[in-house]
């Protein structure tokens, strides 16, 4: 007896558009684009997919996206009804999947393992969860059932914009074998152009590669991006519900601290961590809560929400002070700072990629406020793209620097300033 | 609803189906007629083992009422043995003997069945290309037996030229297909082989559809094909799992279980 794949990949293809089309129903059945309005060298953010069918494709600049569809609709983006519609998604989701995760976007992996007697084959446990989401939310989705989250995310792209399949375990190189190679997660990009230059197009093509053709070829992701090929992925499913995920990060002095400057920093520092963690799994937050452990052992506790969610260092940063300013309440040494994430949500939209250059004012500014700037966000990735590269304390603020080397005299520079700070 | 949803068999002419589906005193003669009373489209797999005439398709449509639709399985000269520069013309006489169901507006969609060893290689898919172009304007369903052809591309290829991919149950054994429910054109096509592992390999025809489908593998289809009613117009759904009438029985059945979702009238 084989054993059965239970992994679900849930994808609501071009989400936004797809939640837009709820929100007013004149838009099904019609070409239309979520996009900026009135935003300089706006871009389109999202299509229908009729509009798709126009040629129409998200990163499109309005003006041409128009010129190239006559009377194309353009529908302002309202993050905030995306929140909602994903969680309502994920309510769904969570009545089934003993293990959850809420990718954001549109995208669910559930892990169905031991479900069987509970709800049935998992086929067919997966055929109703699509059933529910579209009685009871009234979205598509691709749906693909695989023994891991790699194999079936390849399976839902294969899909698009929506169907159901299930690739059996012990299947999964011969259903990836000729799927286009960039369908595998991880090929865009530098490996994309590389694979492409050497005329690999099919993901089996890249599985038959050796250790040393694949290192040659890609570096050091080339194995990795390999075995993927193979459909080979250990990821597991990431359990929690978004709402209870919390991403927090603390740090314990060696020795207590009174300066305030030297409190900044180390805030900074901890927002710096939290907010890459965020950033890399998509997430925005609404709540900040700094906590102060004083040398006394006494806690102090304090916290922020703010209205609309915080994704970028420069939002967290504000939020994080404020929150510090209510936990930091005595007179008295400190011996530990944490700062914590929560009330998470998936970032509403890729929009650091697509963000309009310049902030719009007059009637549509109320809509855009839950819309990262377009400067910042481009600054943050770039920023985040060194991190990524060189860990998370490659780059950081230069507040954080000047004060961890006077909270700590004992270190002359900056980077064994920071390093004096003891990870708990 | 938009989408029509239609259920019935692969086949009707069966013998063994007497006294299971069919009247005992029921001449065999009348069992399409009768079929007809109970089903309101057949799926003819002669076709594929003889090539069908005009005369026989009349009177199958003088037979079987003024609603009942007819898919028809291509024979085997266009999907198993093909005979490079021979297969047009087949593709032409099979066309042909359509004339009746397509005047009558009774043709529910044409069937290439694929066997195993049509594989996904470029002489394979020139054909395919070729012969889909050939058949252009009729309702095309492809059906492949061999997993390395479900990739996006054929997808895509699909979608482009309105054909559809007929979506197949089959025992859960390594090699086959995968379970996908894909809706490439307006028309959605699915066939119930019966998931019989046991005797799916190496066994008669009998042996390899003796399958009697459970009522919740039903309700699952029934999640299934309504899904599949948002994005076609028509499906159709076959049973080919024809062994001592289970066919007949499974497919009432899930007549039974869409109408109860609203799905059929």
């Amino acid at each position: 007896m084989r054993r059965e794949a239970s992994v679900i990949h849930l994808n609501v293809v071009n989400f936004p558009a797809s939640a837009e089309a709820l929100r007013d129903s004149s838009l099904r059945e019609k070409a239309f684009a979520v996009a900026v309005p009135g935003a300089a060298r706006a871009l389109i953010l999202d299509v229908s997919r009729n509009a798709l069918k126009e040629g129409i494709e998200p990163g499109m600049r309005v003006d041409e996206a128009e010129r190239r569809a006559p009377g194309l609709r353009l529908v302002p983006p309202s993050p905030s009804f995306y929140v909602e519609v994903n969680r309502a998604i994920e309510e769904i989701c969570a009545r089934y999947a003993p293990l959850l995760e809420n990718a954001g976007r549109g995208h669910f992996y559930l892990d169905m393992g031991g479900t069987r007697s509970l709800f049935g084959a998992y086929l067919d446990t997966t055929a109703k969860i699509r059933d529910e989401l579209a009685e009871k939310v009234g979205l598509d989705a691709a749906t693909a059932l695989a023994a891991n989250k790699l194999v079936a995310k390849v399976g839902t792209r294969s899909l698009r914009p929506d169907g159901l399949v299930c690739v059996r375990e012990g299947e999964e190189g011969s259903f990836l074998c000729h799927q286009d190679v960039g369908l595998l997660p991880g090929v865009e990009g530098k490996p994309a152009r590389i694979l492409e230059t050497v005329g690999i197009r099919e993901i089996g093509e890249l599985a038959a590669l050796s250790d040393n053709e694949v290192l040659g070829l890609l570096g050091r992701q080339g194995p990795a991006l390999r075995d993927g090929a193979r459909g080979i992925d250990g990821s597991p499913v990431q359990d929690g519900q978004l709402s209870a995920r919390v991403i927090e990060h603390r740090i314990r002095f060696d020795s207590d601290v009174l300066d305030s400057d030297v409190l900044d920093a180390v805030l900074t520092i901890l927002v710096e961590r939290c907010g890459f963690e965020l950033r890399r799994d998509k997430l925005a937050a609404r709540t900040v809560w700094a906590e102060l452990l004083y040398t006394d052992e006494v806690e102090g506790r304090g916290g922020v929400t703010s209205r609309r969610p915080l994704a970028l260092d420069g939002e967290l940063i504000g939020a994080a002070r404020l929150a510090l300013g209510r936990a930091h309440f005595r007179r008295v040494r400190v011996a530990e700072v944490a700062l914590a994430l929560s009330r998470l949500e998936p970032a509403g939209l890729q929009l650091d990629l697509f963000a309009p250059e310049a902030t719009v004012s007059g009637p549509l500014a109320s809509s855009l406020r839950d819309l990262p700037l377009g400067r910042e966000a481009s600054l943050q990735e770039a920023v985040d793209r060194s991190r990524r590269r060189y860990g998370c304390a490659s780059l950081t603020h230069g507040v954080s620097l000047a004060a961890a080397r006077q909270g700590d005299s004992r270190h002359g520079d900056a980077r064994q300033g920071i390093a004096a700070f003891r990870d708990v | 609803m938009d989408c029509e949803i239609r259920v019935g068999t692969s086949g009707f002419d069966y013998p063994e189906w007497r006294e299971v589906f069919y009247p005992h005193e029921l001449e065999r003669k009348g069992y399409l007629g009768w079929y007809a009373g109970k089903f309101d489209t057949v799926e003819l797999n002669f076709s594929y083992y003889r090539m069908p005439e005009e005369r026989q398709l009349h009177e199958f449509l003088s037979k079987a009422g003024k609603d009942c639709l007819f898919s028809i399985k291509a024979h085997q000269s266009l999907t198993h043995e093909i005979v490079p520069g021979a297969w047009e013309e087949a593709l032409a006489q099979y066309r042909g003997a359509l004339f009746p169901l397509v005047n009558a507006g009774r043709l529910g969609a044409v069937l290439f069945q694929f066997p195993p060893s049509f594989h996904y290689e470029a002489p394979r898919r020139k054909y395919l290309d070729a012969l889909l172009r050939k058949a252009e304007g009729l309702p095309l369903v492809v059906e492949f037996r061999n997993h390395d052809w479900y990739n996006n591309r054929v997808f895509d290829a699909l979608r482009e030229r309105g054909v559809a991919l007929a979506a197949i149950d089959l025992p859960d054994l390594p090699n086959m297909p995968p379970p996908m429910d894909l809706v490439t054109s307006p028309l959605a096509y699915v066939r119930l082989h019966g998931r019989n592992g046991e005797t799916w390999w190496g066994s008669d025809a009998a042996a390899r559809y003796d399958y009697c489908y459970k009522d919740e593998e039903l309700r699952s289809w029934t999640l299934r094909l309504k899904a599949m009613a948002s994005n076609a117009r028509r499906i159709l759904v076959y049973f080919n799992n024809h062994w001592r009438g289970q066919a007949p029985h499974n497919a009432a059945t899930l007549k039974s279980f869409l109408a109860r979702e609203g799905l059929l009238p």
